[in-house]
């Protein structure tokens, strides 16, 4: 590919002038003098490829090196960079993997380096045809690891991080990064609420620190904040756990940051990818099943005996409601370049269908990566990526119904078409609801179109000193469209509903950073200084109308509104300066520390800025004399690292005492001011203080072994705290209180069998985070009192607080609950009560000591290849978190709701029948059994749980069969995802949301659950 | 290297002035600020609507409605119903009752919003302004009425003497 650049006198100054920026340039300068020589960055050396230098000489002494360079697989590696060290000169290999360099000087020795290989050092001496094998860098200790602003060698960070390689990341089918995070990062711990295609998991990084802040970590695409990508497009996702690596990115960075980079292309052959996969799902339903007709019929009769022919009739709703979806994703991209000019560009179609029925994803997704040399001194990068994503939500209580519809009830009519319930006569379920009949013509649809464009510049300046600017611009736009029908039960009574919402917006970010590396002897330095700014502004928009002709479903159409129109529209700022200082003495001893100050219009006018440090030390342990060469332990470091930072994830607006003007505060047409928000002008960040200590080390270059231990506190936790209704206002924005996250999380990868074709790799990560809540302000003991997640301190904050069930009384099948009683003299003595008002109290609930947040989590991974098969399993676990399995209340009730289908009782549970019986169920009685199904200890389950996330066989086609048809590389591969489950909860699945922050789904809450999908998938993978 | 120092002075300069110029504070859209709120006597009549319109929200309205009527003999419930209003319908009230908690805390909004009028109109205003000013008094006696007929204890226990509700005179900030 050959590009004619414009002259540079003519770009070369504004450039320049736009581009660069750093408060911290006079510090840097003074530097210059003080510290000599050079350090040239391994990630200069690894991804520019030095070009070719025309090397004319008249002396004799001159002599060329000619050779090519091939990959242990024995393919021939294109674009590989040879320096001659302590040189700039140097030139790449072509096509055919072939160099040839003039030389001067005997003894010169050549560094052969290429990105996911390990560097080779060759001596030459004279005119010579070098055949160079670069082994590919399995151990990953050498990988280069891109930590937010830089990258480094893994080998020699001093913070905590985890990197998934994209070949790792991507067994499981998914088009959400954090469902294919799931289990494969100690510490990184993803949780999944429903199966429902348009709704990704949630992750929380080392524990939730905050009580209304946000837990989602803070994602950096391509170098920059936030941003857009597809999982077909990462090429590695690191996550950075500690402050030594988080903290530049200072009040975002108390949740963990999740570093995505996407691909680029590589010089040399033009590479054409084909990746095909299809496959089925199903819902899985565990230990969980409903009645039929007939088991319903016999346990009613107990207690609201039905006429006999409600047996003529057995639906199945929930077979109704299910189904087997497909899933397609489809993708070709194209990779390649020269020496001066890169380009990787992909095309991606992915459609999930929902197990449930009218439920899918369809995303569509672009995305080029340019990458090119202007100069000698200045390469530009333009990255573009644009998504389009349609979604069919489900909508029309169709779960629910399928939960709780009858058996009774018909589904179908003689003639095949849906019933109607609400005029069927005879229909006895509650809500005389059929989803099939409303379902054929509601719809509830979203899309949402996203754009990101990054230009970024790098400048070399001089041999020690970079400029670069990062910008990006983002542009988001999302409509939904809700149509119920005039013939269907939501649309019944308006003629017709109509609901559009729409959202623009749009973020523009610059970041400018100058960069500074100095060597002598062996030392090494490099500093870092950086100037950001950050803006977005989002709109939106709802309309709703009512009375539509059957069938139409444009506004136009609509004969009045329903509720009136709303609109807002929103902005938010960000400042960012930041300065960071990174020394290392003979790969040994490693120091650095980072400065942040940032400002947020987001927080208090008295607190809108605030600063923020980071230290980090690591002891590379086996490049000391005594450890050097040693057999048995072939790496070992040790890490520690101390600093703050901030947690900034609140609505805007927040620190403002407001009046509200929209709508809710008009009368008789007259626009009117209300009370709305209590202002707190001293609003400011959450700040976490965080302290990491851990170890790397590797045995025989087999076995790699990483623990870290860390302790995580937040002060000044964002609080909504509710007022007292006195006050005339619902809650206030403050700062308060204190809560711990202290764990243990460690990563476990052997090599147990590596011999010529056979090798077995087995990976284990797991984690322990213990969550404490340290202190609360307004001398308050408990927050969000009579919650079933109140916050209390000296608790954790996942702990449940609920009335205790104490079982079925064995003499009459009375529900029975601990009541507390204080005597007199003040002591507390528990009794037992069928009084479901005297147990539900404030006073009289109790801490459960089982908490909604697992006690350990984890994955373990096994792959084995032979020849061109490889086979892999991955589990992921969870152990010791307690799931409030809330829909019981509707079928689990006692007779409360006789015309709701009922759960069959697992195994080990039982119903009360006759005095003397010892039953987990207490006797069913027509409009429930004392309140026996109210919110209480009773249906807290244990969610542990183990999963066969994945199993995968994959055959690589062996290169002379497929060179016929012009192929270069061929995969196909079978593969399964949650194939199997192992656990004690009754319901359909285990696995609830144990994010916080999370708006979706209440932490450790099971209601109405959407199970997650069994899937299997075919594939087939080739490059041209 | 000289000219290199210029340039580098120059964007720094320029990039700190840009960077320090996105320190910005942005008004909200649906929202005004409560200093601007209620700061002239314009705002009077502004702010007594607010007060109306609070009194028109379903917590107040419908969960009024529910805690009043149901327990009568006007309402028969012809099928069960998960919403709270079928506690009120049996008598089997419990503190957290959903209907009970909107009612109240939607009663005290409205008293203080009119608080915050009462407050800001002096008794030698205008009598356009002491108009207004009446009005926010009436609804802050309604509200309180109100508030004893549904959860104060009967008058007729222990002569009267019983607690009825808070009574929330002055502005509350």
């Amino acid at each position: 590919m050959k590009i004619n650049f414009i002259p540079i006198t003519y770009w070369k100054r504004p450039i320049l002038l736009a581009l660069i920026s750093c408060m911290f340039t006079p510090l840097l300068r003074a530097s210059v003098v003080n510290h000599p020589p050079l350090a040239i960055d391994e990630r200069l050396i690894s991804e520019k490829p030095v070009r070719s230098v025309q090397w004319t000489s008249n002396k004799s002494l001159e002599y060329t090196v000619k050779g090519t360079v091939i990959s242990s697989e024995k393919e021939v590696l294109p674009g590989v960079t040879v320096v001659v060290k302590g040189t700039s000169q140097g030139t790449t290999t072509d096509m055919n993997g072939d160099f040839s360099i003039n030389l001067s000087t005997p003894g010169t020795t050549l560094i052969f380096s290429f990105i996911g290989y390990a560097t080779k050092e060759v001596v030459v001496e004279g005119a010579k045809t070098l055949d160079i094998v670069l082994e590919s860098d399995a151990r990953g200790l050498d990988e280069l690891v891109v930590v937010g602003y830089s990258a480094k060698k893994l080998r020699y960070l001093s913070s905590s991080v985890s990197t998934i390689s994209n070949e790792k990341l991507r067994d499981v089918t998914s088009n959400e990064l954090p469902n294919l995070l799931q289990g494969k990062a100690p510490g990184v711990v993803v949780s999944s609420g429903s199966g429902d295609p348009t709704k990704p998991a949630s992750i929380v990084i080392r524990g939730a620190g905050t009580i209304s802040a946000g837990t989602t970590p803070l994602y950096v695409v391509d170098g920059n904040i936030d941003g857009t990508y597809n999982p077909v497009d990462i090429e590695s996702v690191t996550v950075l756990k500690d402050v030594a690596a988080t903290g530049l990115y200072g009040s975002r960075a108390a949740n963990g940051v999740i570093i995505v980079n996407t691909k680029m292309g590589k010089a040399g052959k033009t590479e054409i990818s084909v990746n095909n996969t299809l496959g089925f799902a199903n819902a899985t339903s565990g230990n969980f099943k409903l009645m039929n007709s007939q088991q319903l019929y016999d346990y009613q009769s107990t207690f609201y005996p039905r006429d006999a022919s409600v047996l003529n009739t057995n639906t199945n709703w929930w077979n109704e409601a299910f189904r087997t979806a497909f899933v397609d994703n489809h993708n070709i991209s194209a990779s390649g370049g020269n020496d001066r000019t890169t380009f990787y560009t992909s095309v991606n179609y992915y459609k999930e269908q929902g197990t449930l029925i009218n439920n899918d994803r369809t995303g569509y997704n672009f995305r080029t990566n340019l990458k090119t040399k202007l100069t000698d001194k200045l390469t530009a990068a333009v990255l573009f990526n644009g998504q389009f994503t349609k979604d069919n939500l489900q909508h029309s209580n169709t779960l629910y119904d399928a939960y709780v519809n009858l058996p009774f009830d018909l589904a179908y009519d003689a003639s095949g078409a849906p019933v109607d319930g609400r005029y069927y006569a005879g229909w006895l379920g509650r809500d005389r609801e059929n989803f099939l009949q409303s379902l054929q013509y509601n719809y509830a649809t979203g899309k949402t179109l996203r754009t990101s464009l990054d230009v970024n510049l790098d400048y070399e300046l001089t041999k020690k000193i970079t400029l670069s600017s990062y910008n990006r611009v983002n542009f988001g736009n999302e409509s939904g469209v809700t149509y119920y029908d005039r013939r269907t039960k939501q649309g019944g009574a308006n003629g017709g509903e109509l609901y559009n919402t729409s959202n623009n917006s749009n973020r523009q970010l610059t970041s400018n950073r100058i960069r500074y590396n100095e060597e002598f002897g062996k030392h090494s330095l490099a500093l870092l200084g950086a100037a950001e700014a950050e803006k977005s502004y989002n709109e939106y928009q709802t309309v709703s109308g009512k009375g539509l002709p059957a069938g139409h479903d444009v506004m136009s159409v609509a004969t009045d509104i329903l509720a009136s129109p709303t609109a807002y529209s929103e902005q938010v700022a960000f400042r960012k300066f930041l300065g960071q200082a990174d020394y290392s003495y003979d790969n040994r001893y490693f120091l650095v520390g980072s400065f942040v100050n940032e400002f947020s219009s987001l927080f208090g006018k008295n607190n809108s800025s605030a600063n923020f440090f980071q230290l980090g030390a690591s002891w590379v342990l086996s490049n000391e004399s005594f450890l050097k060469n040693n057999k048995t332990l072939t790496f070992a470091k040790l890490r520690a690292s101390y600093g703050t930072v901030g947690n900034a994830t609140i609505p805007n607006f927040a620190s403002l005492g407001l009046y509200s003007i929209s709508q809710s505060a008009s009368y008789a047409g007259l626009p009117g001011a209300s009370p709305f928000q209590k202002g707190n002008p001293d609003l400011t960040w959450e700040k976490v203080k965080s302290s990491n200590i851990g170890a790397d080390i590797s045995l025989w270059n087999r076995i790699d072994l990483s623990v870290d231990v860390y302790n995580k506190t937040s002060d000044d936790l964002l609080y909504q705290k509710p007022l007292a209704a006195t006050t005339g206002y619902s809650y206030i924005w403050m700062n308060a209180g204190s809560v711990r996250n202290r764990g243990v999380e460690f990563n476990l990868t052997t090599k147990n069998i590596v011999s010529g074709d056979f090798t077995w790799e087995t990976n284990l990560n797991m984690s322990f985070n213990k969550n404490k809540v340290l202190s609360l302000s307004d001398g308050s003991t408990t927050f969000n009192p009579g919650n079933r997640l109140p916050i209390a301190a000296g608790h954790d904050m996942g702990e449940y607080n609920l009335p205790i069930w104490a079982g079925v009384n064995p003499e009459n099948g009375d529900p029975q609950w601990e009541k507390l009683v204080t005597a007199t003299d003040g002591t507390v003595t528990k009794e037992l009560t069928n009084a479901y008002s005297s147990v539900q109290t404030t006073q009289s609930r109790q801490f459960t000591g089982k908490s909604a947040t697992p006690k350990f989590t984890g994955g373990f991974s096994n792959t084995l290849a032979y020849k061109g098969f490889s086979l892999s399993a991955f589990f992921n676990f969870v152990y010791g978190n307690w799931v409030y399995n809330d829909s019981r209340f509707y079928f689990d009730n006692d007779g409360l709701y006789e015309s709701y289908n009922v759960m069959v009782l697992p195994k080990g549970m039982s119903r009360w029948e006759k005095p003397g019986d010892i039953a987990t169920h207490p006797k069913p009685i027509v409009g429930g059994n004392k309140d026996s199904n109210q919110s209480s200890s009773r249906y807290l389950e244990d969610g542990s749980f183990i999963r066969l996330r994945n199993v995968r066989l994959g055959y690589t086609i062996p290169v002379s069969i497929i060179k016929r048809i012009g192929l270069s590389r061929a995969n196909v591969f079978v593969s399964g995802d949650n194939l199997w489950t192992g656990t004690k909860f009754t319901g359909t699945d285990p696995e609830v949301s144990f994010s916080r922050g999370d708006t979706e789904f209440t932490q450790g809450l099971s209601s109405i659950k959407y199970p997650i999908s069994r899937k299997f998938l075919f594939g087939i993978n080739f490059t041209l | 290297m000289k000219f290199n120092n210029i340039k580098l002075f120059l964007t720094i300069g320029l990039v700190t002035l840009f960077s320090v110029s996105c320190e910005q504070y942005f008004e909200p859209t649906t929202t005004i600020d409560e200093t601007t709120a209620l700061a002239n006597e314009s705002d009077v009549q502004t702010v007594t609507i607010g007060t109306y319109a609070l009194l028109i929200n379903d917590n107040y309205t419908t969960s009024g409605h529910y805690l009043m009527e149901y327990p009568s003999d006007e309402i028969a419930q012809g099928q069960i119903s998960s919403n709270d209003l079928t506690r009120l319908y049996r008598y089997t009230h419990i503190n957290t009752s959903s209907h009970a908690t909107a009612y109240w805390s939607q009663a005290y909004k409205v008293i203080a919003a009119a608080n915050k009028v009462i407050a800001f109109v002096s008794n030698d205003a205008s009598d356009e302004l002491k108009q207004l000013k009446g009005e926010n008094l009436f609804l802050r006696a309604m509200v309180h009425f109100n508030l004893v007929r549904m959860f104060g204890r009967p008058y007729p226990q222990n002569s009267g003497d019983n607690p009825g509700v808070p009574i929330l005179r002055r502005r509350c900030d």
